[in-house]
Parts: C-alpha cells; sequence; structure tokens
C-alpha cells in the first residue's frame, strides 16, 4: 500500500449519486406543484434536508480544526474524509442563502411586514429578525467560515508535496481563528435559520443541542465513509481501532445530546413559563394546532439517545462493522428525524395560521411525511455523495507529511 | 493481621531494572512454553496483557450490574415516597413528576456504579486495608521489575539461564509463590 | 504506543525511575522546608477566621449576616457555587484527560485531584451553615423517621444537590484513593520507620503491583473516568438548576447548565494554576510540572473562558431578542446598575484577560500565568456574586428593592474558607505525592522516545539508537521504522 494510492470514485457510486439526484429533483419539483396548497411545507422540506447535510459539512470542518488546535493524533488517517466533508459546506451554505432569497416568505413567519406590524412581540424582535440579518450571518458563514477551511485545505494539500512542519503550524493558526470566528457566528446562525423558525419561542441552549447533533452527525458519516473505503480497499490504514475511537465520540456525544435534551425539557417543563412551553405543547399535540408529533417525539430520544446509548456501552459492539454500522444508518435517521421535529411544525403552524387568518379552514397537509420531505433528502444525499467523493479523489487518501500522521497509523485502544 | 494460606507454587524469581528488557524476557519465557505466574511492576507495563495471555477483565460487568442496581433504587426511592408514600402537590406538577427524578435516578446510578466496581476490585485483587502482602523486591514497587517463573521439575537450571540471559541483575530460585487471602475464601471464587 | 516528534517531551532532563522515585518520594520522608511550615501556618492562622466566623453564626444565627428579605442568598451561596466550581478541574483533569489519552494530565492530576476533594468539602459547608441549624443535616436524606411520613421534596433543585454533592464527593475520593495505593506501596517499600511504614502500608491495602492488580487497576481508572465525565458536568448542572428552575430574570435561562459547566471548568483549571505555579517551585518539581503543562493549562483557560463569553452574549442577546422587558432590565442593570463594577470586574477577569494567552509569550511565563489565574479566581467568584445578588436584589414589587452589604462575619467566613482549603493542601502536600509516580513512569519513555537522541532508559544509561526520530514498538525489538514502511503495513491491531 503506498501513500500515492488514490480514492477513483467508482461508476457505480456516481450512477447512484447523480440518480439519487435526478430523482429527487424530480421529486423535489413535482412536490411544489402537489403541494401548491402548502408551499411552506416544501420549503421546510427542503430547509431540513439542506441543513441536515450543510451539518456533515459543518462537522468536517471543527473537527479538522479541532484537531490541528487541540494537536490531535489519533484521527489524522481520516483527514482527507473531514476535509472533504468541510469541501460540501459552501454549498449546504449557499443553499442556506437561496432558501432565505425563494422560501423566506413560507417558513419565516417575522419577514412578512403585515404580521409584524400587529405582532408586538415580533415589533421588539424586528432589530435581529430582519431580512438584513438573515442574509448578512448567512454569507459571513458563506465566505469566512468556507473561506478558513478553503485555506486550511490549500495548506493541506501543499503540505502533501512540500513536507516539514510548517503548513502544520500556519494551519494551526487558521484553525484557532475558524473556531472562535465558527463559534459565535454559528450560535447567532443557528438562531437564525432555525430557532427564528417559531419567532415568538426562544432558549438560549439551542445552538447546544444543534451542536451535540453536528458532532455525533459527523462522526458517524466518518465511520460510514471510513468502512465503505476500506471495503473497496483503497484505504487500509482506517482500521478498527480508528472506527472504535470514532464510536466512542459518538457514544459520548449521544449521551452529550441527551444531557443538552433534557437540560432544556426539565428547565421549560419545570418553570412552567408560557413564552417557553409552547415550542412542547405545538409537538406533543396539545396546542390549538393539533399537530401529533408525540410519538415521533418519543421514538426521537429512543433512537438519539437510549438506543446508541445501550447498543455501545460494551467495547466490542465498537469494535465490529456489524454494529458500528447498524448503530450508524439508525443515528443518520434519528439525526433526521431530530431535525424533522425542530424545523417542520414552526412553517407548518405558520401556514395554517396565515391560511386561518385569510379564511381558508379547509384540511391541508401542513405537516406530514412524503414528497417533499423524502425528495429533497434524495437530491441532496446525491449532492453530498458527489461532492465529497470528487473532493476526495482530488487528493491522495492520507495527509502523507501530516506530523502526527505516525501516531494515528500506529493508533491502538 | 492473621491471612489464611492457599497456595504455595516454587519458582524462579527474576528481577529486571528495565521494562522494556523486562516485556522481552517475558516474550522470551513465553516462547519457551514456561508459564509466568506473576509479575510485578511499579507501573503498568504497556502490552504485557497480549505477551502473557492475560484476559481482560470483566469489571465494567459489575460495574453495570452495580449501576443497574442504582438507578432501579433511584426510580424506586422516587416513585415509592413522593408517589405512593405521601404523594404531595408540588407547584401543580404531578406526585410521580418524572423529569424531576432524572438527576437523583443519574446520581444514584452512578454512586452504586462506580462504589460497587470499586468493591469489586478490591475484593479480586486481595486489597484490604491492612492486609501485609509477600515483597518479592523491595524496589518492585520504584524501579525494579519482577517476574516470576514457575519451576518446572528437572527444568530449574535452564529457566535460570533464560532468565539470566534476558537480562535480569538477580535471580534466585528458592522462592515460593504464595497466594495469601485476606479472607478465607478460595481465591478462584469469583 | 508512540508519539509524534513535534510534540514537546512531559518531563525536563534525564531521569531514571529511581531518580523519578526519589524526587516525588523524598520530599514526604524529609522534615518539611521552612517555606513549607511558613506556609501552612499562615493557612491555619487564615483558618481561623472561618472557625471564628462559623462560631459567632451558629451562635447567634444568621441574622448576623447580611441578608435580608429580598437578598435570602447572599456571599454564602456565592462561596457554595465558587468552591464547587473549583472542584470540578480535578476530576476534569483525572477523568476527561484520561479519556482522550492527554499524557500530559499525569504530571499534574494528582494535586487537581486533591484539590478538587478540598473545594468540594469547602463547598459542602456552607449550605449547610445557612441552613442555619447544622446538627439537624440529617433531615437532609430521605431517612425513614417518626415524623409521620416526611420525606424531603424530590422536586426542588436543592435535594438533587445533597445527592449531587455528596455522591461527587465520593466518587472522586474513590478515585483519587484508587489511583493513591500504588504510590503508597510505593512509599511503604521505601521506608523503614516502623510508624510511617504502618500507616502507608494500611492504606497501601496489601498493593504488590501485581499483573492482575495492574490489568484490573488501569480498567478500574478508565471506566471510573468514564462514569466521572458525567458526573461532572452534572454534578454543576444541577448547582445551576438551583437557579435555572426558578422564575427570577436572570436566572431561568437554559443555558444555564452547560454555561456553568464551562465557568467550572474554568475556574477550576484557573485554581489548579494559582497551586501549581507556587508549588512546582516550592516543592521543586519544576522538572515534572514544566511550562509545556502550564501552557497546556492556559490554553484551556483561554478555550473556557471564551466559552463563558459566548454564555454571557448568548444571555444578554436573549434577554433582549425574548422581547421580555423584566429580563432585559436585569441584564442591564447588571452592566449599568449599581452592582455594575462587580459585572465588569466579572467581564474584565472572565472573558478579557484570558485572551492574552492567545500570546505565546503569555502561555510560558509562570508569573504571568499567576497573575491571570488569581484574576480568572476572582473574576469568577464575582461571576457567582453578580448571578444571585443583581438578580434578586431587583425585586418584582419595587418596594422590595434592597441593596446588599456583607457583614464582617460573612466575609471573615469567605477569607476562612481559602484558609480551610488551603491548610488541607499543604497538609496533602506534605504527607501525600504529589504528582501520581506511577502514572508519570508508565508514561515516561512513550513521551520521551524520539525527542532527544541522547534519551534515556528507565536505567538511567544512555541508550543506543533505539530512541530515534520515526520508530515504532514493533513485534519482539524496537526498530526504526518510516512513514513509507508504516503505511505499507496495513494490519489490523
Amino acid at each position: 500500500m503506498s501513500a500515492s494510492m488514490r480514492f477513483e470514485m467508482p461508476a457505480k457510486l456516481k450512477v447512484t449519486a447523480i440518480a439519487l439526484m435526478a430523482i429527487g429533483l424530480v421529486l423535489g419539483i413535482a412536490s411544489f406543484v402537489l403541494y401548491s396548497d402548502t408551499p411552506s411545507r416544501v420549503w421546510s422540506g427542503l430547509l431540513i434536508n439542506n441543513f441536515y447535510f450543510l451539518c456533515l459539512g459543518i462537522a468536517g470542518a471543527i473537527f479538522m480544526s479541532i484537531g490541528y488546535v487541540a494537536h490531535a493524533g489519533w484521527n489524522i488517517v481520516q483527514k482527507r474524509i473531514m476535509e472533504a466533508m468541510a469541501v460540501y459546506m459552501p454549498i449546504g451554505l449557499l443553499g442556506m442563502v437561496i432558501i432565505g432569497l425563494f422560501g423566506m416568505g413560507h417558513l419565516y413567519e417575522w419577514s412578512i411586514q403585515d404580521i409584524v406590524d400587529n405582532d408586538k412581540v415580533l415589533q421588539a424582535k424586528a432589530w435581529f429578525l430582519n431580512k438584513g440579518m438573515f442574509f448578512g450571518l448567512s454569507l459571513f458563514a458563506l465566505l469566512v467560515w468556507s473561506g478558513l477551511q478553503y485555506l486550511l485545505r490549500r495548506h493541506s494539500l501543499a503540505e502533501d508535496t512540500e513536507g516539514g512542519t510548517k503548513r502544520f503550524w500556519a494551519s494551526y493558526k487558521v484553525s484557532a481563528t475558524f473556531m472562535v470566528l465558527w463559534g459565535f457566528s454559528f450560535c447567532a446562525a443557528i438562531f437564525m435559520w432555525i430557532m427564528s423558525l417559531e419567532p415568538h419561542w426562544y432558549s438560549t441552549i439551542f445552538a447546544v443541542y444543534v451542536f451535540s447533533s453536528v458532532f455525533t452527525l459527523g462522526f458517524v458519516f466518518l465511520n460510514i465513509a471510513g468502512i465503505y473505503l476500506k471495503g473497496l480497499g483503497v484505504f487500509p490504514w482506517f482500521n478498527t481501532n480508528h472506527m472504535h475511537d470514532n464510536s466512542k465520540f459518538v457514544f459520548a456525544f449521544c449521551i452529550f445530546w441527551g444531557y443538552i435534551f433534557v437540560s432544556q425539557l426539565l428547565l421549560i417543563w419545570y418553570a412552567n413559563v408560557p413564552e417557553e412551553t409552547p415550542y412542547y405543547l405545538l409537538r406533543w399535540g396539545r396546542s390549538s394546532e393539533g399537530f401529533q408529533l408525540r410519538w415521533l417525539w418519543y421514538l426521537n430520544v429512543v433512537l438519539n439517545f437510549g438506543a446508541p446509548f445501550l447498543v455501545f456501552m460494551t467495547r466490542e459492539s465498537k469494535r465490529q462493522i456489524k454494529t458500528v454500522m447498524l448503530v450508524s444508518v439508525m443515528l443518520l435517521a434519528a439525526k433526521w428525524i431530530d431535525l424533522y421535529l425542530m424545523i417542520a411544525p414552526g412553517p407548518a403552524k405558520f401556514a395554517l395560521h396565515t391560511a386561518h387568518a385569510a379564511g381558508d379552514h379547509a384540511h391541508h397537509a401542513y405537516i406530514g411525511f412524503g414528497l417533499p420531505e423524502i425528495g429533497f433528502f434524495l437530491f441532496f444525499a446525491g449532492l453530498f455523495i458527489l461532492v465529497v467523493g470528487h473532493a476526495l479523489s482530488k487528493a491522495p487518501l492520507v495527509a502523507k507529511h501530516h506530523p502526527y500522521l505516525m501516531e494515528s497509523l500506529e493508533h491502538h485502544v | 493481621m492473621s491471612s489464611t494460606l492457599i497456595n504455595r507454587t516454587p519458582c524462579v524469581v527474576g528481577v529486571f531494572d528495565d521494562d522494556d528488557v523486562f516485556l522481552d524476557a517475558c516474550k522470551k519465557l513465553k516462547s519457551k512454553n514456561l508459564k509466568v505466574l506473576d509479575t510485578f511492576t511499579p507501573f503498568p507495563i504497556h502490552g504485557i496483557e497480549k505477551v502473557l495471555d492475560v484476559p481482560r477483565s470483566n469489571l465494567a460487568i459489575a460495574a453495570f450490574m452495580f449501576g443497574t442496581f442504582g438507578f432501579i433504587v433511584g426510580v424506586a426511592l422516587q416513585v415509592g415516597l413522593a408517589g405512593f408514600d405521601w404523594p404531595n402537590n408540588f407547584g401543580g406538577k404531578p406526585p410521580v413528576a418524572i423529569p424531576a427524578f432524572v438527576p437523583i435516578i443519574f446520581e444514584l446510578t452512578i454512586l452504586c456504579a462506580s462504589l460497587g466496581m470499586v468493591a469489586t476490585y478490591f475484593f479480586r485483587s486481595s486489597l484490604m486495608p491492612g492486609f501485609e502482602p509477600k515483597i518479592y523486591d523491595r524496589h518492585a514497587t520504584s524501579h525494579h521489575f519482577v517476574v516470576l517463573v514457575e519451576k518446572t521439575p528437572g527444568m530449574r537450571g535452564e529457566i535460570i539461564e533464560i532468565v539470566k540471559n534476558a537480562g535480569a541483575i538477580e535471580v534466585r530460585d528458592d522462592e515460593y509463590l504464595e497466594q495469601n487471602a485476606p479472607f478465607p475464601l478460595p481465591i478462584k471464587m469469583i | 504506543m508512540i508519539e509524534a516528534p513535534i510534540r514537546e517531551p512531559l518531563i525536563l532532563g534525564r531521569k531514571s525511575y529511581q531518580e523519578i522515585s526519589n524526587d516525588i518520594i523524598g520530599p514526604i520522608e524529609a522534615k518539611p522546608s521552612k517555606a513549607w511550615f511558613a506556609a501552612f501556618t499562615l493557612s491555619a492562622l487564615v483558618l481561623l477566621f472561618y472557625v471564628t466566623g462559623v462560631a459567632i453564626t451558629l451562635f447567634e444565627g444568621i441574622g448576623v449576616w447580611g441578608l435580608q428579605r429580598t437578598i435570602g442568598w447572599g456571599f454564602d451561596i456565592t462561596n457554595f457555587v465558587f468552591w464547587v466550581g473549583i472542584g470540578h478541574a480535578g476530576t476534569l483533569i483525572s477523568a476527561v484527560l484520561l479519556l482522550f489519552r492527554q499524557h500530559w494530565r499525569t504530571s499534574i492530576n494528582r494535586s487537581a485531584e486533591a484539590m478538587t476533594i478540598f473545594a468540594v468539602v469547602c463547598a459542602g459547608q456552607f449550605p449547610l451553615i445557612h441552613a442555619g441549624r447544622p446538627w439537624l443535616g440529617y433531615w437532609i436524606p430521605p431517612l425513614p423517621n417518626d415524623l409521620g411520613p416526611l420525606w424531603p421534596n424530590f422536586n426542588s433543585p436543592l435535594a438533587w444537590d445533597v445527592f449531587a454533592i455528596s455522591t461527587y464527593l465520593i466518587v472522586s475520593l474513590v478515585f483519587w484513593f484508587c489511583g493513591l495505593i500504588p504510590d503508597f506501596g510505593l512509599i511503604r517499600d521505601r521506608t523503614n520507620k516502623k510508624i510511617p511504614k504502618f500507616i502507608y502500608g494500611f492504606f497501601s491495602l496489601g498493593w504488590t503491583g501485581s499483573l492482575k492488580q495492574w490489568n484490573r487497576f488501569e480498567l478500574v481508572s478508565l471506566i471510573l473516568a468514564g462514569m466521572a465525565t458525567p458526573l461532572v458536568l452534572s454534578v454543576h448542572t444541577i448547582v445551576s438548576f438551583d437557579f435555572a428552575t426558578s422564575l427570577i430574570p436572570g436566572w431561568h435561562t437554559t443555558i444555564f447548565p452547560p454555561y456553568f459547566v464551562a465557568g467550572a471548568i474554568f475556574s477550576g483549571f484557573g485554581m489548579v494554576h494559582t497551586l501549581l505555579i507556587v508549588v512546582r517551585k516550592v516543592m521543586k518539581l519544576e522538572s515534572y510540572i514544566t511550562i509545556n503543562h502550564l501552557e497546556q493549562m492556559a490554553k484551556i483557560i483561554m478555550v473556557t473562558g471564551t466559552m463563558v463569553g459566548i454564555a454571557y452574549m448568548t444571555e444578554f442577546f436573549m434577554a433582549a431578542y425574548s422581547g421580555y422587558e423584566y429580563e432585559f432590565f436585569i441584564f442591564a442593570n447588571r452592566a449599568f446598575g449599581p452592582y455594575s463594577w462587580a459585572y465588569w470586574i466579572m467581564m474584565s477577569c472572565n472573558v478579557f484577560s484570558p485572551q492574552v494567552y492567545w500570546f505565546k509569550k503569555a502561555r510560558t511565563t509562570p508569573i504571568f500565568m499567576f497573575i491571570i489565574s488569581i484574576f480568572v479566581n476572582i473574576g469568577m467568584w464575582f461571576e457567582r456574586f453578580v448571578i444571585i445578588v443583581t438578580s434578586l436584589h431587583r425585586d418584582f414589587l419595587v418596594s422590595s428593592w434592597a441593596m446588599y452589604t456583607p457583614t464582617f462575619i460573612e466575609v471573615s467566613i469567605l477569607l476562612g474558607s481559602f484558609g480551610l482549603f488551603f491548610t488541607l493542601f499543604f497538609l496533602f502536600a506534605k504527607f501525600m505525592p504529589m504528582v501520581a509516580v506511577a502514572e508519570v513512569k508508565a508514561t515516561y519513555k512513550i513521551t520521551q522516545r524520539g525527542k532527544d537522541k541522547n534519551q534515556l532508559n528507565g536505567r538511567g544509561m544512555i541508550s543506543d539508537a533505539r530512541f530515534d526520530h520515526d520508530y515504532t514498538y514493533s513485534s519482539d525489538k524496537f526498530k526504526r521504522k518510516t512513514i513509507e514502511e508504516a503505511l505499507a503495513e496495513t494490519h489490523d491491531h
């Protein structure tokens, strides 16, 4: 096995990805037509799936930066996968801008001037909840986050030919800058993109909650990609020990997710403040909108916390490809459900209220699981596979001159 | 403290002063099919479990069992006392307010799991206050690495030779492995 | 296991295993130095403030404090949260850094764990004294009693606190003790004096360092670390619930749990810095607790300080964003009201001062780090003061608005609690190994290999070419290995 060996996207994968994109695109466009009575549903489907894959992109970026800042050694063999994930990040961020440009009126209540004029709470929030802020934050993320990641990628590729530690220390500085700028703007962006879907509601922990999911998703994908590439025979350096440590992180961040989940729920449940409880009541079917997501909500806790916690408790389960793949696929679904529960009810409630205000009391499928959710998932999944696969094939699969590569190759748990 | 004598096995004691040399010696002994009864080292030697085929300890299972016990105690305590023995209305919450019980359930789970596991560890490793163990080398807790090799009949000279050649600074062959237990229990029971 | 040459060696100079034992155990066997006596006497004197303050409080009742109907929590709960926070770094260093395989923890984990335990001991005093009648403390746990079926309110965060703090104290103590057993065994085997041999022998529980003992020791440490990590998080989370479950503006906010945990790590590392910068000089441990160690901690202080900063900003942002005027009033009042001096002390000490650690020079100058660590301690004390007092002093009813002035007794209890903490710490420094000897030895070669051509083996002799740049431990001997060779070897370990 030599380090110059490269990954070339197998034709099968390429065709699958393009097929997924094509089917997704057709279904997505069809859903705009078929769900023309509830465009908010289509846009929230787009938002959920775009954000889902954006999370994977962000995960790649922060893993790489945290790795540099913390001098991580064990995971350097997977560094190129993280880089490839980060390459997808600008596309997801561009997706946020596009959603803002064309779907804002269907998703975000605060973007409709008539509503704000009659709503004191929204008026008080207008200094933050406005179009300028939305696009400002999204463009900041697009330019600054992606720009710094582009620098990291360039250093990493240059290191392959140059060697030495100069590029490492340069990346170290870029990473530290990225972590600080990202940390502050990520919180604001999450409040903007996701929390403001229910603009009357607020929770200070919300960004941390999303962050815990980003982390889990990232490690899940690293495992899947590592196992896949190893199966192709091009990535022999990824071994049980790396999978074990990735799985440990999955385990840890599932617990962390549970911790943040309970913290938010417990505090809101305990204080029972009318400003805060509607978030849960809407999902439990206890509000006038009548959305019944209670069982999905329970399932969400089981899949995101209970199941991975119990399965990954033993050492052996984290070292067997079968169980790791099982938990990974389960978590991919679980995190999607988590995002769905976060995003879908808000725009649905907004659409229902708008319809009622206009005197339309007919039954519409404001919320559900169907064409828009599935179609856009397929589209973005195909796009993600294509972009990440292409980025992976652009460079050797190991960063040969990374000073910590040896630690990673000789890593055993 | 009086201790119950369980077992006396004649053995050769080899003393080393470097961990790498010591580990290599263990490998050599193993490759010659000699039985290493025990080792005494100042710190855990990385990789020795593989060389001497030490099975992974099952203490994790003990921790899990004790943790489950703590979890059940936490649930039973709170649901029993607050839900059934004397139900109260605190701030309009139901008497069995599950989210509010989470913290104490969690704490009791961790408490029972760690105390139970450490108690099992002490019990299994014959760690008891006041227990006076047999010391094979005074520096075995500081900078000497001691290996005890079983003396198979007729092999005495050969064993001493192997241990010496492996780099031992001291070899004694009139020793016994004495397995003491601070309490009269067969040590292999658990 | 190997370490990349780019990592700095953890221990300075050439040491044999025997020298490591001598360096760390020596001060315990020798007569205490004058510096130690001076420091110990001073802390014991400061402890007298505590004893006096508590005695007066118990004799007279807590009316001697500056608390009133509006501000029912003052110095006492501030001190409680402050000390609990300090008590987080120790277990964090031992547990989280162990899980992350950070070898640099081995030089500092022992003293940090000791610090944790003493800090929690200090913390536990305050709610008990505040309750007024500590001798009725047994009313708190759910003990069967003859007062009718009278049980604690399990819905109360104060009851959760009792479980959390006591679990934390017990588990930290067990964790600490488990690590101390091999080192007690070492002291037992070194000494010939009868009394120390008996005492250290008693607490070493008959440790021999046998194969099975070490095998289980490592697993126990790992599992304890795995359980202590969520425990650390839970403890300060539950402390934050004391505030966040209420309806008081400035207290009820969902970010409190992770924000308190970040703050606790921050303040804990601040205190570890304060202690170790002094102790490494006094106990002559500079080659074990190196500038490199201090720099790592400085980085953690900077990161957690910035995280605390994000939390402050999030709170402030959400107070403005929510459009909830009482909430916003409290935050504006914090920054610009009568207690704004406390707020700005907090801000500048916690958020701004650690930012100097962006400069390498600041991270590697001990005296500078010492000053910043004092700022961190002050800042974190004021953070709790700001949270508690500024939120309480402007009640919902304007007629209830009040100001809080601590009495001399409260100040002397606070001062005295530092005396208690340092007295315990100096006793520890004299009678127990400050550095985990066995763990330092276990990581010594791993962290030294390949970094200096003149490195030593455990015997204290200059070794041959074994210790060189790229090499790894292969099946039966050391051999050099290049990256290309390592890449070519693709076995699953």
